[in-house]
Formats: structure tokens, sequence, C-alpha cells
């Protein structure tokens, strides 16, 4: 199978389960520590979830989505969110991120996709202004609809 | 110690092996260089960046087909000037012509590669060897 045709296979079902408790160790290991005290209690999640009016709202608690392993827990975690939902209504909040790699680009893309396969929506918003600049240089400004503020983004659901 | 192609006299080399906090340290290194010199905020993102990119991938892409997950070698120069990072993977090399383009329309939704044009938006030059192994990035300070 060639690159492009891989990034374009999707995990089977069953894919977040099995392999979301192999990729825990190593992301552990090498994340930074969590910036606020409130998340140590919740070591494990590389996330800050929480629900309202029918959105789930997703902020990240690395400033960096850098490394591999930890994208590759967040795109698990996000995606168990997703498969959760019949049809989901995500918003992810940059509000904490200072610096994301294609290969994080590359995830939010499987994101949206998986929303889309489903119905969902997902919006994005609270984006640095280097940072959106990243997303405007490889045109995902186009395909991804992000807000200024997660207030505006919430109230952008249908 | 042979200065590697392009390299001024100050060139730290070194083997970096796949390992996050290797990564991280090195990065660290460059960085505090970088802005002990003063370079603009700015300036220490997109090298940041670069670098991550270029790191990635030497061993996603670069190690694909290699066994023993060895290191890759970087080397960098760092002056008031420029900043010139060296990275070079052990693998047969890629061709660039190989990449679609990620920004076309039919290509938004396709998850993966970014990295190449990131490093090619945000430094000032780009080379590859022949060999299609080895990447050299400049940086060059605005004033």
């Amino acid at each position: 199978m060639n690159q492009k045709a891989a990034a374009l296979a999707r995990p089977p079902l069953g894919f977040y389960s099995v392999r979301f408790s192999e990729l825990r160790r190593p992301v552990l290991a090498s994340a930074s520590p969590p910036t606020e005290t409130a998340v140590m209690a919740d070591a494990e999640s590389r996330l800050r979830i929480s629900t309202e009016s029918g959105v789930t709202q997703v902020e990240f608690i690395d400033r960096n989505i850098l490394d591999e392993a930890n994208i590759q827990a967040i795109g698990d975690e996000i995606g168990a969110i997703i498969e959760a939902e019949a049809e989901p209504r995500l918003l992810i909040s940059f509000r904490n991120v200072d610096h994301l790699s294609s290969a994080a680009l590359g995830t939010l893309i499987t994101i949206n996709n998986r929303v889309r396969d489903k119905g969902g929506q997902l919006r994005l918003a609270d984006i640095d202004a280097q940072i959106y600049e990243v997303f405007v240089i490889t045109r995902l400004n186009k395909l991804f609809e992000i807000h200024e503020t997660t207030e505006k983004a919430t109230e952008s659901f249908g | 110690m042979a200065e590697p192609n392009g390299a001024t006299s100050g060139t730290v080399r070194v083997s970096v092996a796949n390992d996050r906090d290797e990564i991280a340290r090195v990065e660290a290194d460059i960085l505090s260089r970088i802005e002990a010199l003063g370079y603009a905020k700015a300036s220490v993102f997109a090298i940041k960046l670069a670098f991550e990119e270029a790191v990635t991938n030497a061993f996603k892409h670069g190690h694909r087909t290699v066994e023993g997950d060895p290191p890759v070698e970087v080397d960098y120069a760092i002056d008031a000037d420029e900043v010139l990072i060296g990275v070079e993977d052990h693998g047969p090399g890629f061709d660039l012509e190989e990449i679609p383009d990620p920004t076309l329309d039919e290509n938004l939704t396709v998850p993966s590669g970014r990295g190449l044009m990131l490093i090619r938006s945000y430094m000032t030059e780009v080379r590859h060897n022949e060999r299609g192994n080895r990447v050299e990035m400049v940086y060059r300070r605005r004033r």
C-alpha cells in the first residue's frame, strides 16, 4: 500500500479500544508535565473534556502537540468521543497550545473525516495567531470551521 | 571531525535516537542558542517547527524501510545572522517529486504529507542531497 493509500485507509471498528491501552505507557513516560495542578489527578488524559448543551468541548493539556505518541493518544481519546456519539458535535479549543506539528494536523484531519462520516459537526477555536498561520499555509483554514473564541464556536452549532 | 556539508566552524554534530527526551534535549540546545542571540519569538517558532518536522520525517519516512531504529544525524551551526540545521537519516532517500501537493483541494482531507511544505514555508532556504536522505535548512535572520 502506498503512503497516500495508507493515510486514507480507515482503522477497523474497535481500533481505539485496542490501541488505547497499548499506547498509554510510552505517552506518559515522555509527556511534559501538566501545567495545572487540577489536571494532575487525571494523569491518564491528555485532554480536558466538558459537555454543555449537547456540545463536547475538548481542550489540550499540553502546550506542545508534537510527538507522535502524544498525538496518537490524543487522536484515540477524541476518536472514542466521536464513536460514542450518534451525531457528534465537537468543539476543540487550542487555548493552551503554543506549538503543533504536521502530525497533529493530520490527526485533526482524521477527526474531521470521522465526524463528517457520522453526520456530526466539528469546530476549532482559540487558535493562537502563530498557529493559525500554520492552518493558512496548509490551507486547512478552508477545511476546518475555525472561530475566534469558544463562545462564538459554541453559538455556531446548528 | 569532518564538517558536514555547508556548515561553518562551530558546528555541533550529534546522533539523535528515536526518543522524545533526546530529541527535546537537542531542540532545547538549538533554541537556547537562538534565544541567547536575541532572535525574535517568531524565529524561534519557525525553527522549532522546522526541526520537529525534519526529525519526524527522518524517523518516520526516512527510516521506514530501515531495520533496528537507528539514530538520525543532526548538525547545527548558529550565529547572529543565520541558523543552519542539517538532518540526515540512514534510509535510501526519497524523491521529492513523489510528494503530492497537500494544499490541492483533493488532498486537503489527506492526513499526511505536510511536514516538508511547512519546513519550506518557515525556513529561508531548504536543500536536499542527491540521495534524498539529508535535508539542510537555513534560516536567515530578518533585521
